[in-house]
């Protein structure tokens, strides 16, 4: 069981603050969403969770071990990573991509064990008439799973997903998130998403971290999400109703 | 369709590849005997593969000593340099592409050819070497002496290229940069060395820097192919890695790649696998930007069967150009580098209009 500590994060763009002073936990099979308006720091945040950006001031734990600890390869098996945006020059085929999120765990060749592992998952996405699709030739949401895909691949304990949901159409949005819901149950992982989609983050996750200016402004169960906050850090009237389980449901107010 | 599992699929793409790969090497082996058949004096095919083994198994064969001459003197060595020179760029090539992240990499983005001629402009015009000041008859006394200094100074000038790229984070960007900044400083360099020698010290650079594989000679071919023997595997090593870097620097670091190692290494064996054939035969252009685009076009960019067909396919692209050079106007042998333009580029377009599919 896997546990994640964010301790005092701090971090610039040279003179530009990013975040300060951010700290939570996540416990094994939580998700975790981190909404807020742009430039709020959410990317920034889950840089430096995956250890591509180093805080200027504070700490991140896994396991009550600093980040700066692990080697690279170690945090490969331990988290995923899927970023906000991935494009590349010279494509593979889907069924590749996937192949690549066991990088860490295999040497130039892949093992019967991988290859078992990349067909798992790309089945459990229901991407099998993709697979040896080329990368550049699939629609955005096409694209967009191939990467959560590889992150899963990777069999993290932890997996960071920024914008996951992006470009995807409502059923693939629903799809995506209830198999990441399902496996942080059941796998016990950590999942961290940042979105925008304060919806889709309302309905999917455990906790909440609402973000404005590099800080956390709320932290907390979905339900004790309030109006104010919300209003406050996207600078916009809001109404805020709930559905049949009591959780809320946003829409921005339009004044005529 | 349906039945087929996805493992078996991937298995069959393998397979595939690999079979891919087998042919190359025949197709390779078919060209290195015809490229030591023809020319000015055509030998059959049967003397070809009797001479070949005749050194070596001379009491069950008997060959005549011009025949011998011509192939061990003449065509083996500039056959071997064809093929070694061709995987040298085409490998150089296909690790620059990735790497740098651009299609329009290649072995020169990163200054090779430029500081090679500079290097020669200096020893046919001043006499000047890294071994101090020879004056002209050093460049007649050691055959050498130009190899020697295209070579240092493309290393200084892959140096600094790394150095500057180094400092900014190694992006791919600035690397390129770099590499363009720098070649128009050599280029400079050797212009302004030409604007004061003579017009048959002028001439003697500019046919430097044609590519000619008749310069080569049996050292130069023991040499390329250490290097390429030493270097390729280094790199083949790192397939995978190479893999993870196509999906970016993030997710590549994410997977547990040291990014800017690989980047580093990748720049110092491509500069290595270039200026080493550049400095005795001078620069070819075209088949280390064309080789990796043809053969990932045929297999796809996975690096495990990528590198290796990169070089296969820049084998056979400099031994089919060098095979043309010799008999399209022969007795003249034309300079290689000239044929690769007007083969690979025609062929290289042939191949990226006729497919249908989007290829970057």
């Amino acid at each position: 069981m896997v546990t994640l500590k964010i301790l005092g994060v701090s971090f610039n763009y040279n003179s530009i603050k990013a975040l300060e002073n951010v700290t939570f936990n996540v416990k094994a099979g939580e998700v975790i969403s981190i909404i807020g308006p742009n430039g709020a720091g959410k990317t920034t945040l889950l840089k430096c969770m995956a250890k591509l950006l180093k805080p200027k001031h504070g700490t991140i734990l896994i396991d009550n071990r600093s980040l700066d600890l692990f080697k690279r390869v170690e945090l490969a098996k331990l988290i995923g990573y899927v970023p906000q945006l991935e494009e590349t020059r010279f494509p593979l085929t889907v069924f590749e991509w996937i192949l690549l999120g066991r990088k860490p765990y295999m040497g130039m060749k892949p093992s019967k064990k991988d290859l078992a592992i990349v067909e798992n998952v790309i089945e459990e996405l229901k991407m099998k008439h993709l697979a040896f699709r080329k990368v550049n030739e699939l629609s955005g949401g096409e694209w967009r799973k191939t990467i959560v895909a590889r992150a899963l691949a990777q069999e993290p304990k932890i997996l960071l997903l920024d914008e996951p949901t992006n470009h995807l159409d409502l059923k693939h949005q629903v799809e995506v998130l209830k198999l990441i819901r399902e496996l942080a149950i059941k796998k016990k992982l950590c999942v961290i998403i940042a979105t925008h989609d304060v919806n889709l983050a309302l309905r999917f996750s455990d906790k909440i971290i609402v973000l404005n200016e590099g800080k956390i402004v709320f932290c907390g169960n979905v339900k004790l999400l309030k109006r104010e906050v919300l209003e406050k850090a996207y600078d916009v009237k809001i109404e805020m109703l709930h559905d049949t389980n009591r959780c809320p449901i946003v829409v921005p107010k339009i004044e005529a | 369709m349906a039945s087929k599992s996805l493992y078996e699929e991937y298995e069959g793409l393998v397979k595939k590849r690999t079979l891919f790969l087998f042919s190359l090497t025949l197709l390779l082996l078919m060209l290195v005997m015809v490229s030591i058949s023809i020319g000015t004096l055509k030998i059959p095919l049967s003397d070809v593969i009797k001479a070949l083994l005749t050194p070596l198994f001379s009491k069950y064969f008997k060959s005549n000593i011009l025949t011998l001459n011509v192939i061990w003197n003449l065509r083996l060595p500039r056959t071997i340099m064809a093929i070694l020179t061709g995987a040298c760029f085409g490998v150089a090539g296909c690790i620059l592409q990735v790497t740098l992240r651009n299609p329009l990499a290649s072995p020169y983005t990163i200054g090779v050819a430029s500081s090679a001629a500079f290097g020669a402009a200096l020893a046919i015009i001043l006499g000047a070497g890294i071994t101090g000041w020879g004056g002209q008859v050093m460049v007649y006394k050691n055959p050498y002496f130009i190899v020697f200094n295209a070579f240092t100074l493309s290393m200084i000038c892959s140096l600094i290229i790394m150095a500057l790229s180094l400092y900014k984070g190694a992006s791919p960007g600035t690397t390129i940069l770099a590499g363009i900044s720098m070649t128009y400083l050599f280029s400079a360099l050797t212009s302004l060395l030409q604007y004061f020698g003579t017009t048959e010290q002028i001439a003697a650079v500019v046919f430097w820097v044609f590519g000619d594989l008749g310069k080569a000679e049996w050292f130069d071919v023991a040499i390329t192919a250490s290097i390429l023997f030493i270097l390729v595997p280094m790199v083949f090593i790192f397939s995978s890695d190479y893999n993870a870097v196509l999906a970016g620097d993030e997710t590549a670091a994410s997977l547990g790649v040291n990014v800017r190692r690989l980047r580093i290494m990748s720049l110092a064996v491509a500069s290595l696998l270039t200026a080493t054939p550049v400095s005795f035969i001078g620069t070819i252009g075209f088949v280390g930007l064309l080789a990796p685009h043809i053969a990932r076009m045929a297999i796809g960019s996975d690096h495990r069967f990528l590198i290796p067909s990169a070089l296969l396919t820049g084998s056979i692209l400099l031994l089919a150009a060098d095979a043309i050079s010799r008999t399209i106007v022969s007795p003249l042998i034309l300079p290689v580098g000239i044929v690769t333009a007007f083969m690979g580029v025609p062929l290289f377009l042939y191949l990226l209009l006729s497919r249908r599919e989007k290829y970057w």
